[in-house]
């Protein structure tokens, strides 16, 4: 897959840029809300078993929730609620910024359940931002690519509970899509498929139920990569009207950079 | 749960001999629950349990107000702290029971349930629950039915239960006894003056093709004392059609698709009764979107 693979400023500045998590609503982080059928929800065999989930879900500190996590999966390692717990686990080495433990708790949590659509984007974002920042980035781009495209089928899948409007279904259903198809986008510019890196940051924007200014700054450097400035120019542009600020900053620090270019010719 | 009411006058006793620190605190406590004010009784008894973590009543009151403010997970940690303080009523398993079930924990519900029952065996409202649990959550209406009849045995002017005894016959296929049952019901909610609409509703689906005038008198009731719940303009509106008043159907699906647009079968039936008045693209724009409902929802 690895083609033309080039690994510029430009492609670190793409990927290094955070993906903003979507909220999605309840369903999608936990199992105890509303479900579009609570009889196939994972049911605790205990009560000690459901008391110590429901203290993971309620631990104020990503540090109690990992000791948390593990006790209950020493003690209930046949619980169907781990995954979900993993899950967990995975939110609380994120916010410790600990790359490696939030991948293997969430392989971890995907294990129990391919389909967990809030662990593949938490997953898939993240492995593609880390891609720029190591050497060997081969793995991660692959994992990254697989976990958007389960994105894009999982959500499919997905039957909400009747409780969710249609249309707020349907929003957070194309904030999904936008996100998996921004990923797909990060992994195609930094293998150096560019007019493939173009489609996909097109598409995330279409989708996106309020498109960002980093999806256009995204869009903006692909451009620039494939060498059509002036595409790059106008969506850089519009990065930089969209902000926030740090996106602003890196939006102009780029459209000048365009312009010497355009001027040492 | 459906039909679900709050905490029953009968409820306001403490579930076991009054632990908490002062006969004042108690009192206040009884009184907000009396009044259905429960943020107040969630942050009392929830000073109460700082100040005392050992008071097991105030743990129970504390999540019978988490309960009814819909946080089950706070609910099911205050209940079970009472429980692990000792405490180990009926009223403790049934509200116990009532969370776990909020959190969709069916196994944990179930035992609880039974416990309530078995340490009460007087109380007819776990047999309710346990019978909502078969027909709502497992579809299985025979279950289902032989535990509303244990409740309806213990308690026999409870609308619920008589109203559920009485939808489990007629999925049973038994439209008379049913009938009996929603009749009971009605008799009871009218006895109570309670606004609840769900017996009036059951009794006009039963008798909608047998009797739709009769069944009218019974749909409007229902749509006047719980004017907020979508089914109940709906079973209206089908009578309407059934009666060929087409306005007023029409009127009535309307007002139910207003209260539950993503209801798969109010849409169509507005595209059925659109049909009928010859709006066709009023009709088209109703099948997509049933169509569309379908595919998100899946099956109701």
């Amino acid at each position: 897959m690895v083609q033309n693979r080039r690994r510029s400023g430009s492609c670190r500045l793409v990927a290094g840029l955070v993906f903003v998590l979507l909220c999605g609503p309840a369903f999608l982080e936990a199992q105890l809300g509303p479900l579009s059928n609570p009889a196939r929800a994972p049911q605790a065999k205990s009560q000690k078993e459901l008391d110590l989930y429901l203290k993971i879900l309620t631990d104020a500190t990503p540090q109690s929730v990992l000791k948390d996590s593990d006790a209950f999966a020493s003690q209930f390692p046949e619980s169907e609620l781990l995954g979900i717990a993993y899950q967990y686990e995975m939110h609380a080495f994120k916010d410790m910024d600990n790359f490696e433990g939030m991948v293997t708790a969430g392989q971890k949590a995907l294990l129990a359940n391919p389909d967990n659509l809030n662990t593949l984007l938490t997953l898939a974002p993240a492995m593609a931002n880390r891609a720029s920042q190591v050497k060997n980035a081969d793995k991660l781009l692959g994992q990254a690519e697989e976990y958007a495209r389960l994105i894009l089928s999982a959500v499919e899948k997905v039957k909400p509970p009747l409780q969710t409007s249609l249309e707020k279904w349907e929003a957070t259903k194309r904030g999904m899509q936008s996100q998996a198809h921004e990923v797909l986008g990060v992994v195609a510019i930094d293998r150096g498929q560019y007019a493939i890196a173009i489609d996909q940051f097109k598409t995330a924007i279409s989708l996106a139920p309020t498109p960002m200014g980093s999806q256009y700054f995204r869009l903006g450097l692909a451009f620039a990569a494939a060498g059509e400035r002036d595409s790059a120019k106008e969506h850089l542009l519009h990065a930089a009207e969209l902000g926030p600020q740090p996106v602003r900053k890196l939006a102009l620090v780029e459209i000048n950079k365009l312009m010497e270019k355009k001027s040492s010719k | 749960m459906k039909a679900q009411s709050p905490v029953s006058f009968d409820d306001l006793n403490s579930p076991s001999a009054s632990k908490i620190a002062s006969e004042d605190a108690l009192s206040e406590i009884l009184d907000l629950a009396r009044h259905n004010r429960w943020n107040e009784l969630a942050a009392s008894a929830e000073q109460i349990t700082r100040q005392n973590p050992n008071d097991a009543d105030a743990f129970y009151w504390l999540g019978v107000a988490r309960l009814e403010l819909h946080k089950p997970i706070g609910a099911v940690q205050a209940l079970r702290s009472a429980q692990n303080l000792g405490m180990d009523s009926s009223k403790l398993h049934e509200t116990l029971g009532r969370a776990y079930y909020d959190l969709n924990q069916f196994i944990l519900f179930q035992q609880q349930m039974k416990e309530a029952s078995r340490l009460d065996p007087l109380n007819f409202r776990p047999n309710y629950f346990l019978g909502l649990y078969q027909i709502t959550i497992r579809s299985d209406v025979a279950t289902a039915l032989a535990f509303f009849d244990k409740a309806t045995k213990l308690q026999p002017d409870d609308w619920k239960s008589l109203y559920q005894e009485g939808r489990c016959l007629e999925l049973s296929g038994k439209p008379g006894e049913a009938r009996a049952y929603y009749a009971r019901a009605i008799r009871s909610i009218e006895a109570s003056n309670q606004p609840f609409g769900w017996p009036f509703q059951g009794m006009a689906h039963l008798l909608i093709n047998q009797d739709p005038e009769q069944a009218l008198n019974f749909a409007k009731k229902a749509a006047t004392v719980e004017p907020n719940e979508y089914s109940n303009h709906l079973i209206l509106a089908q009578v309407y059609e059934r009666l060929g008043k087409l306005p007023e159907a029409l009127r009535e699906a309307k007002l139910a698709a207003s209260q539950s647009p993503n209801t798969a079968q109010v849409r169509y039936l507005l595209f059925m009764l659109y049909r009928r008045a010859g709006k066709n693209q009023a009709a088209q724009s109703e099948l997509s979107a049933f169509k569309k409902l379908k595919i998100v929802y899946g099956s109701e």
